[in-house]
């Protein structure tokens, strides 16, 4: 016999001939394990790292804020001495990152090496305007036509 | 003072007690009092219940899981579980001092009681916060707190390993009491909390320290 750990609805599916049974559940509970995609907001960058509120985890939001940071090495996969956080990140930004370890005390360490993994959302810092990715590393603000450096995610 | 296992069945087959007890409105000495249950009290919390069992009334909230406040080094691959009980001021206890010393041993009891019914591996690096508030206080207010508890964190939809019940015995003049109100348990010895796992099959195994 097979029992649930949660409460919810279960639910049975019948594929290739094998039953699948989930439970609905209407909002798990969850953390940031490693190897999850999570969701970000950065709060604030120095030079060595960029420290991330989580928001999201694997597409199912937190009930608590857990935070996060993006050293310099996890930025991106190529020329990794040459990053510098400053044209990566940018507080205000959200992106996606993955888990790669539980971190210290404080912190889980994330890292936006894939090339799906990066900001998806920032703003202009003149204008105010949600910015239009333009390459990996640079996106454009519609109003002022600037361009800014980011670490921005493959879509 | 010996350990005895008793099989349960559902509530007629313990033995260690007389049908010729007294109790209150005519009680058997292995009857519970009516229980009244419910889950989704508190809006603002992840999961809640609340358990009402005549003039014992206790109220839990289950908050998380949330991150971990830096400054301990806990155990990081499995959650932390921080049990807070709290009283009324009308909640009917007297004694101050006896109060702040059973808060403190209750708040340990019900952490290793909900230890061992949550998965804890599942949510690392984090801890769950569980707060009791007992409204009213009428004896057996810790296996309510832990019953609570357990529907609390179901409520939550936190994972667990198997849904918890709790009730306690107290043992005067011979006699094995049930679910004792509190005058009931001041007579007695001292009473015993009885963790009750609801098992696979639905079948309740008691275990209790007896005085012999």
């Amino acid at each position: 016999e097979v029992f649930s750990s949660v409460t919810g609805i279960s639910q049975q599916n019948e594929r290739g001939g094998l039953t699948r049974v989930d439970v609905i559940e209407e909002r798990k509970a969850i953390v940031p394990s490693v190897g999850s995609v999570v969701t970000c907001r950065v709060l604030r960058i120095n030079s060595r790292f960029a420290t991330v509120e989580i928001l999201v985890v694997d597409g199912i939001p937190l009930r608590s804020v857990f935070r996060g940071i993006i050293r310099v090495q996890n930025v991106r996969e190529s020329e990794v001495d040459q990053v510098e956080i400053p044209k990566s990140f940018r507080p205000g930004d959200v992106l996606v990152a993955e888990v790669i370890s539980f971190g210290d005390r404080q912190y889980h360490y994330l890292s936006t090496a894939k090339d799906e993994h990066g900001v998806i959302h920032a703003l202009c810092s003149q204008s105010g305007e949600a910015m239009v990715p333009i390459s990996w590393e640079q996106m454009q603000c519609p109003k002022t036509r600037i361009n800014e450096w980011r670490k921005v995610a493959k879509s | 003072m010996g350990l005895r296992e008793f099989d349960y069945g559902p509530l007629v087959s313990v033995e260690g007690g007389s049908e010729e007890t007294i109790r209150e409105r005519k009680r058997q000495w292995n009857e519970l009092r009516p229980l009244f249950m419910r889950t989704r009290m508190v809006s603002q919390a992840a999961g809640s219940s609340y358990i009402e069992a005549e003039n014992s009334k206790v109220i839990c909230s289950v908050s998380g899981p949330l991150a971990l406040t830096g400054g301990r080094t806990e155990a990081i691959e499995r959650a932390k579980i921080s049990c807070y009980i709290s009283r009324t001021k009308f909640c009917g206890l007297e004694d101050a001092e006896l109060e702040k010393r059973a808060t403190t041993e209750y708040e340990g009891i019900l952490c290793r009681a909900l230890e061992s019914i949550v998965r804890v591996e599942q949510y690392p690096k984090s801890t769950i916060e569980v707060h009791v508030l007992v409204i009213e206080d009428d004896g057996s207010t810790l296996p309510a707190a832990i019953t609570c508890a357990c529907l609390a964190l179901a409520d939550a939809k936190i994972e667990l390993r198997e849904l918890m019940a709790c009730c306690s015995v107290a043992y005067a003049n011979g006699q094995l009491l049930l679910d004792p109100t509190l005058g009931e348990a001041e007579k007695a010895k001292s009473p015993r909390f009885c963790p009750l796992q609801q098992a696979r099959r639905g079948y309740l195994s008691l275990r209790c320290p007896i005085l012999c």
